[in-house]
């Protein structure tokens, strides 16, 4: 092929380098990517389970992609939900018991790795609806268990909260939201950059400078390239 | 790496690149903000169908066509005010500068707004997004000499328009 230079790297006048560089320093709002993180969140917790059961538990096991599939529907309807209802505790989950045998999955620790064993002999002839509390254990990995997926629904719905209370300039009822984040998440949270945004705008809506102060920095000591870290860095200038 | 920490960090590091194209192929703030999510959203479900090293090539092409059909449905509806467009929250530089990097911003906008839009799209993702000449190839489905002339096409196009508003001196510059 004819090789071709990016334009700017030869002779372009000054006023339209200028144009593309304002374009290319032109930025969303804050508030829109941690929106756009918990729509994916949202839109992506029942496919992602489907989609990992599927990838890793060979054909014949059937049952337990159904279980996996199951899963999914359910951690997506739950973090549907959750988008307006905090959980304040587990719900039961729905299983299905299928006539050759019942199996439990164990939650992997990464992708790849379930692990099926008979936990019981071939009983009901015709599949039969139970109802049982989840028997597996919290996974770091998004779509590995229900477990996994029932916090990560909660940490949303704790997070939406307190987004929306910042929305409608209710600093208290954000910050309450968000020590109720911290109370369960601690360090742990998936959406920590966001918390840590939210504990910003929450602080400065209820004239809390000194925790401002406190989110800003933290902000910027943790990732200083981060989406947030052009308000943090202007919350601090305007409050040294 | 898990899916879902993959596309985390997929949204975080690129989301503000996607929105920025989606700014640069005509839309609104309100609107690029509503595509933009809509982009990650369709990305977050075929993230497995994401290679490795292609993420912006990836999203600037779902971009592309998300913008596309923005477009579509934007002529069947009546025009709407972009509400939020002067909404930003004052994090950057003080109001005047604001307002010089607005009007910069508008004024390369009218000037993409008068190309075609597979020149324009050529032209952001090269000229001012700086993808590679292999990512250009590939977000617009086209082999590499098909790209570098429709580059070539794009600038001169850009040129053509910039002098007809009057920010491109016939004198200066690369393409006369």
């Amino acid at each position: 092929m004819s090789d071709i230079e990016r334009w700017t790297d030869e002779d372009v006048p000054d006023e339209i380098r200028e144009l593309f560089s304002a374009a290319r320093r032109e930025r969303p709002r804050p508030r829109v990517l941690e929106k756009t993180l918990l729509a994916v969140g949202v839109a992506t917790a029942g496919t992602l389970a489907t989609s990992a059961a599927a990838a890793t538990v060979p054909a014949s096991n059937l049952v337990v992609v159904l279980k996996w599939g199951l899963g999914g529907v359910l951690s997506g309807l739950l973090v549907a939900g959750g988008a307006s209802v905090v959980l304040d505790r587990p719900k039961p989950r729905v299983d299905v018991a299928v006539a050759t045998a019942s199996v439990e999955v164990e939650a992997p620790q990464a992708r790849g790795t379930i692990s099926v064993r008979q936990v019981a002999p071939a009983k009901p002839a015709v599949p039969a609806v139970v109802t049982t509390t989840p028997s597996v254990r919290p996974s770091a990995a998004f779509g590995a268990s229900p477990e996994a997926d029932r916090l990560m629904a909660e940490e949303l719905a704790i997070l939406d909260a307190a987004r929306a209370a910042v929305d409608s300039k209710d600093g208290a009822r954000a910050q309450r939201e968000l020590a109720k984040h911290q109370r369960k998440f601690g360090t742990t949270g998936r959406f920590l950059p966001e918390a840590r945004y939210l504990e910003l705008e929450a602080s400065l809506l209820s004239k809390d400078q000194k925790q401002a102060q406190r989110a800003a920095q933290q902000i910027l000591s943790q990732d200083p390239g981060s989406p947030h870290a052009r308000r943090a860095r202007s919350v601090l200038e305007q409050n040294p | 790496m898990s899916d879902h920490e993959r596309i985390t960090l997929l949204v975080r590091e690129h989301f503000a690149f996607v929105w920025r194209v989606l700014r640069r192929l005509g839309l609104g703030e309100a609107d690029a903000d509503d595509a933009a999510q809509r982009v990650m959203i369709i990305v977050a479900k075929r993230v497995n169908d994401v290679k490795p090293g292609s993420e912006r090539a990836f999203l600037f092409r779902t971009a592309w066509f998300v913008a596309q059909k923005e477009h579509r449905a934007r002529r069947r509806r009546p025009e709407q005010l972009d509400l939020e467009s002067d909404a930003h929250e004052s994090t950057g530089p003080n109001p005047e500068e604001q307002v010089a990097e607005r009007e910069k911003r508008e004024t390369l906008d009218a000037i993409l707004a008068r190309m075609p839009l597979d020149l324009r799209a050529a032209f952001v993702c090269f000229e001012i997004e700086g993808l590679s000449k292999h990512e250009v190839a590939e977000v617009l489905d086209i082999p590499m000499g098909t790209a570098a002339s429709r580059l070539r096409r794009a600038r001169e196009e850009f040129a053509r328009q910039a002098r007809r508003l009057g920010w491109f001196p016939r004198s200066r510059g690369a393409i006369a």
